[in-house]
């Protein structure tokens, strides 16, 4: 009953006069759809993008070591500086060794006082070059 | 750090005023410098090169009282800088140049 009260025409002689209710395309039909493959061959060449490409890479490249030549010059100012004092710092060093050698050697020559043929302060080395000491700890009053 | 000299008028040579001072070490002091550097290089005994030591180090705090009493201020204030930036020369460009232009090296 409700198919015939929805899909009613005028004058119908029977159900089977209704007209169809169907979900269809619309009047003077759909618009037409592309499918056909359209990639077109337009734009920069294969050596426009390498050139621009490598154009690109060594102008980098280029800031890149510019940006290295700042950093190498501030580093050897740095090191520069370091250097001029390097002296001071190592006469200054070079007295306090001196004093707590001297105190070391004295100890030494206390303890082996006893020992015959013992050279205080001899180098346990043949080259005859001086060697810091290699007692294990540089400043034992500090660590 | 207050003031590069101490209460008695010495230089004190901390890292940071050695570091400020270290273009005018580098150039007024080069004699000195060069004689303690062949000594330590002809022998590494401390004892051998001690007075040469004394020479660098008499030198370098002589230098150090000249340059804070001809540009006093800029140099406490270079000094200062560096040891707020932990002696980053990059750090403390503005207060280079002022020392540099009040105290030239040679």
């Amino acid at each position: 009953m409700t198919e015939a009260v929805i899909r009613n025409k005028a004058g119908m002689a029977s159900i089977k006069d209704m007209p169809v209710m169907q979900d269809g395309p619309p009047p003077g039909g759909f618009a037409p759809v592309r499918f056909a493959r359209r990639i077109p061959n337009t734009g920069p060449s294969a050596m426009a993008i390498f050139l621009t490409t490598f154009g690109v890479f060594s102008w980098g490249m280029y800031e890149v070591g510019k940006g290295n030549k700042i950093r190498r010059a501030i580093k050897e100012e740095k090191y520069a500086a370091r250097r001029a004092i390097l002296p001071v710092i190592q006469a200054e060093e070079d007295e306090r060794f001196v004093k707590e050698w001297k105190k070391y050697l004295a100890e030494e020559a206390r303890i082996m006082k006893d020992v015959p043929g013992w050279k205080v302060g001899e180098s346990v080395y043949h080259s005859g070059k001086w060697m810091p000491p290699a007692s294990g700890e540089l400043r034992p009053d500090i660590w | 750090m207050d003031s590069t000299m101490d209460a008695s008028g010495e230089p004190i040579p901390t890292s940071s005023v050695l570091m400020a001072a270290a273009k005018h070490i580098g150039t007024r002091c080069r004699g000195e410098n060069m004689a303690f550097l062949k000594c330590k290089k002809d022998d590494p005994n401390p004892e051998q090169c001690l007075d040469k030591g004394r020479q660098v180090t008499e030198f370098v705090l002589h230098l150090l009282k000249d340059l804070h009493q001809n540009c006093n201020k800029e140099m406490d204030a270079y000094a200062g800088c560096m040891y707020y930036h932990t002696n980053e020369f990059e750090l403390c460009r503005k207060e280079q140049q002022s020392f540099e232009k009040a105290c030239p090296f040679l």
